[in-house]
């Protein structure tokens, strides 16, 4: 066998004879170094432990039939013969007239695997699958049989490696070989690590290649196997237990409809009965609670108002019966915003919620807009609240805020937020000017992660309190009701109907999905 | 011909421009030329953000023309050049641009959002029915016990879950996590950050 | 002509909950108006946002001052004018393919800036205290005055806290680790220990990413409330209900 390529083979091969290439390196190199140019069938102490006993079984025949000593590559029986009837004994022989026979079989100089890929993988594919169901032969795997799994090839498949087409010295590639420095990823650079692009990360077909193999009929047939078991692989697996639940379209009807209905009831009732959760334990809510408690009348506090649309219906009643502990203890608002949206949405909830302090009313607040710029404006803001750049009317807004030099002169830095990633933005570009750490007040989407930052060593969030539970909790701690207990029992109620409908709708899928199909063995279903 | 040549040039502003923000943090001398930079950045990041309004407009004025899915791409069109046009007019806190915005997109994005309600619910029951490997088990369980530990359910208030279990993952379990996650993801930003700034990686097509 | 603010508010709460009801119909299946609506609120949020980046950042800081300068009252520095201009004009470049290439400097500029601020911030903000907090997760004064107290079940509650903790935040970064030992012609393998570690870390960011999910579904359960909410309201209202 020879390569007709004048590039790196093992960079030419494709992607499943590297993996085949790897496997076997991994399972008997010294097999390999051994008798190059040969095609070994696997013998009993190359198979692996775990083989099925079918598995050994055929091997046991095959043996039986032919013997070791026999595995002449001109007279090689491939391991995938196996899964043909036995009236095909041998390479040499005309089989018995079958669709494989009908098509005038290629020289093997003229065969490559592009053919096969290209033309006869899906017919070849076919023919197997006909052989091995037709009636009055003796398949080697029937239904009763455990299927194969299709991530996991069999040894049987990896005899496909054509023997000898390989060049015995090292023709892997720089990148593979021991030592080599790591090509692409953040790992990039360095030696020694594992693959940070592996071949299982590869989802996309595999290239076909046009290299010119000599390869029996029988070894092209195998390869068009191979390949169709790979093709499937990307293939994404029809879920039989899906199509066993019903028409999803129902269902997800009546979830909704069961959820909506748990919500609007306590809505349109006002309920007011489902008890509000202690402060006892949420400690980080109760230090938001705590610092704005002690800040002295008329400190300026600045509010990062990273707020999108989206969670600004949930974000609201938290926001606003934080705004409104501030305001009463008459601090000077000054927001500021690195969302496009954010100055609009302020200036919505003030007025929608808090029109009516005082504060508010007479527009005793500074809104300073929008910074474009993320990082970067939150740095220049931090470094240098005056400097940074803002627009005409912002210039004025300052005049009543002299004594703000720097971001530290601000009684309070207080983030409002819907996502964490603005929050984290904001504690990691103020670690360093703001010692104390910043108040994080936060959609619920946001707590998981920021919440690993109350504990940081050195400080830098010192309190966070997020969600429609963090409403409810924070009027509790005020002793007033605003939306967050409004909304308090429909949150309870919206809660109860989740966790009940996750519960319903995945019982009844294991239910159903549990139920013989018409037609089938239940044992033949598989298990998605 | 197809050149491809590499730019020196962009390459040695993005070291230049990096090294010196770095510098600044050490180096009170530089604080000025840190504060010119970053205004400058804060205005090209400005243009930038018009530059894929320019882009918006150009893919679906170009599908208008060619007459894919025109009706779309005009609603999409007329919405966003008649948006800009009255909030540049009016100024975002102007009367209409104002009521655009109260009216048209808070309603459509936080309704979308809450959708998510309804979906995320429908994929947890998913994830219930079809999966048995251990981490969707761990998965799903930890889900199923968070959430009981959320809040009383029909205001029945469940103890165990909203006092020990819960707190306790959320306090411990799922924080240690994520500190372990923030930390690799820290060094993963510090690596990246790294090879921009000796020029390995030039995603500004350098 | 003047528009009245409570015709407009009137129009406004019925587009609102119009549109409210057609998103939410998505739950029903994909149709033509949901997409409709889909193209609208997208067309709306870019003209937003753009405008808002026009009136705030460029008028402010290009356009005026540029005007200024013609007026004859310059407002900045004619040299820091320049640069900003020339910068602008130079970003302007990438909307044509064939000039495209005149802006890589400056797209440069802002990955170089971008770059440097996440390097520091990310060591100053995360990876710093967080490797602080990891180190001191065991609450030493706590467990002091729990032993002082005689709390010894308390105290070792503490440490044992302390160590799950660790063990969370050890086993997430093992997980992430892809150091390996070479073994000649094989693929480098993972120590054996840091591959059991890995495994562990695995679990617990499977723990992290539910406290993730359900922090998601919990956020958007408070959306559904206030969408159903306004609802509620603004049938009232239009009703003449409650």
């Amino acid at each position: 066998m020879s390569y007709h390529s004048a590039k790196d083979p093992e960079e030419s091969l494709p992607d499943w004879l590297k993996a085949l290439r790897k496997r076997q390196n991994k399972e008997n190199v010294e097999a390999v170094d051994e008798t190059p140019g040969t095609v070994q069938p696997p013998s009993s102490s190359e198979t692996p432990e775990v083989e099925p006993e079918w598995l050994q079984e055929i091997r046991g025949r095959y043996r039986h039939e032919k013997g070791p000593e026999e595995a002449e590559p001109a007279e090689e029986q491939p391991s995938l013969g196996d899964t043909q009837p036995h009236t095909v004994s041998k390479i040499g022989e005309t089989p018995e007239p079958q669709p494989i026979e009908e098509e005038a079989p290629l020289a093997p100089e003229e065969f490559t695997i592009e053919d096969a890929g290209a033309q006869d993988a899906e017919s070849a594919a076919e023919v197997v699958d006909e052989e091995i169901e037709a009636p009055g032969h003796t398949p080697a795997f029937t239904e009763s049989e455990e299927a194969i799994s299709p991530g996991e090839l069999p040894s049987w498949l990896q005899a496909l490696r054509p023997g000898g087409s390989f060049p015995k010295e090292d023709t892997r590639s720089g990148e593979m070989l021991p030592g080599a420095a790591e090509a692409a990823g953040p790992l990039a650079g360095l030696s020694d690590v594992l693959p940070a692009e592996p071949d299982l990360a590869q989802i996309g077909k595999p290239p076909v290649f046009s290299t010119r193999l000599d390869i029996t009929e029988n070894q092209r047939l195998h390869a068009a196997a191979l390949k169709r078991l790979i093709d499937e692989e990307s293939k994404p697996t029809e879920d039989e237990s899906r199509r066993a639940v019903g028409p999803t379209r129902v269902l997800n009807l009546v979830m909704g409809a069961a959820l909506l209905l748990s919500v609007v009831f306590p809505l349109l009732t006002q309920s007011r009965s489902v008890v509000r959760p202690e402060s006892g334990l949420f400690p980080e809510a109760g230090n938001v609670y705590d610092l704005i408690d002690v800040l002295p009348a008329g400190a300026a506090v600045l509010i990062a108002f990273e707020v999108q649309p989206a969670t600004f219906g949930e974000i609201t009643p938290l926001a606003s019966a934080v705004l409104d502990h501030l305001l009463d203890r008459q601090a000077a608002l000054v927001f500021i915003s690195t969302q496009p949206t954010g100055p609009g949405l302020a200036e919505k909830l003030l007025q929608d919620q808090l029109g009516e302090m005082p504060n508010v009313a007479t527009g005793d607040y500074v809104n300073l807009g929008y910074l474009s710029g993320g990082m970067a404006a939150l740095r220049s803001f931090i470094n240098d609240p005056r400097g940074a750049t803002l627009s005409g009317l912002q210039a004025d807004a300052w005049q009543n805020l002299e004594s703000i030099d720097q971001i530290g002169d601000f009684g309070l830095v207080v983030v409002i937020s819907s996502g964490a990633e603005e929050a984290r933005a904001w504690v990691e570009q103020s670690a360093g000017a703001l010692p104390g750490g910043l108040l994080a007040v936060t959609s619920q989407q946001a707590n998981p992660l920021l919440r690993a930052y109350l504990q940081s060593d050195p400080l830098t969030l010192r309190g966070l309190v997020s969600g429609v539970q963090g409403a409810a909790l924070y009027e509790r701690m005020r002793a007033r009701e605003g939306l967050g207990s409004a909304y308090w029992d429909a949150y309870s109620f919206g809660l109860g109907a989740i966790v009940l409908l996750i519960l319903l709708g995945g019982l009844y899928g294991r239910v159903i999905s549990m139920k013989p199909e018409k037609g089938k063995p239940a044992g033949s279903q598989r298990a998605a | 011909m197809n050149l491809r040549v590499r730019t020196p040039l962009a390459a040695a502003v993005a070291i230049a421009a990096g090294l010196l923000i770095l510098l600044s943090l050490f180096v009170t001398d530089f604080d000025e030329i840190r504060g010119r930079v970053l205004n400058w950045t804060i205005l090209l990041a400005a243009i930038a953000l018009l530059l894929g309004l320019v882009n918006l407009f150009t893919v679906h004025f170009d599908r208008l023309r060619s007459k894919q899915k025109p009706f779309y791409s005009a609603v999409l069109l007329v919405a966003m050049l008649a948006t800009f046009g009255i909030t540049i007019w009016d100024g975002s806190q102007g009367l209409i641009p104002a009521w655009i915005f109260t009216n048209i997109q808070i309603p459509v994005e936080t309704s979308l959002m809450a959708m998510l309600a309804i979906t995320l619910t429908l994929a947890a029951a998913r994830l219930l029915q079809h999966r048995n490997d251990l981490m969707s088990t761990i998965f799903a369980a930890t889900l199923f016990i968070l959430l009981l530990g959320s809040g009383p359910l029909f205001g029945i208030e469940l103890p165990l879950f909203t006092n020990t279990i819960g707190p306790y993952i959320t306090k411990i379990l799922s924080t240690g996590a994520m500190r372990g996650l923030l930390i690799g993801v820290g060094l993963g930003t510090l690596l990246t950050g790294l090879r921009i700034l000796i020029g390995a990686d030039r995603p500004y097509g350098g | 002509m003047q528009l009245d603010p409570v015709f407009l508010s009137q129009l406004g709460l019925i587009i609102a909950a119009a549109l409210t009801l057609i998103t939410l119909s998505y739950v029903v299946g994909d149709h033509p108006i949901f997409r409709t609506v889909l193209y609208l609120f997208i067309g709306v949020a870019a003209g937003y946002a753009a405008a808002v980046a026009v009136q705030d950042v460029i008028l402010t800081q290009l356009v005026y001052p540029i005007a200024d300068e013609f007026a004859g009252i310059p407002s900045m520095d004619l040299v820091e004018l320049g640069i900003r201009a020339a910068l602008s004009l130079l970003l302007l470049t990438k909307l044509s393919p064939r000039t495209a290439r005149l802006g890589n400097p400056v797209t440069a500029l802002l990955a170089g800036v971008g770059a440097a601020l996440a390097i520091a911030g990310a060591v100053q903000g995360t990876i710093l205290p967080q490797i602080g907090a990891a180190a001191g997760i065991f609450n030493a004064e706590a467990f002091e005055l729990s032993l002082q107290g005689g709390y010894y079940g308390e105290g070792i509650q503490i440490v044992f806290d302390g160590m799950i903790l660790l063990l969370a935040t050890v086993a997430t970064l093992a997980y992430f680790h892809f150091g390996a030992a070479s073994r000649g012609k094989q693929e480098p393998l993972r120590n054996i220990f840091v591959d059991a570690l890995a495994w562990l870390g695995a679990m617990f960011i499977a723990i992290a990413l539910a406290a993730l999910f359900s922090g998601v579904l919990l956020t958007a359960l408070g959306a559904l409330i206030e969408r159903l909410s306004f609802l509620i309201n603004a049938a009232g209202a239009l009703l003449g209900g409650p």
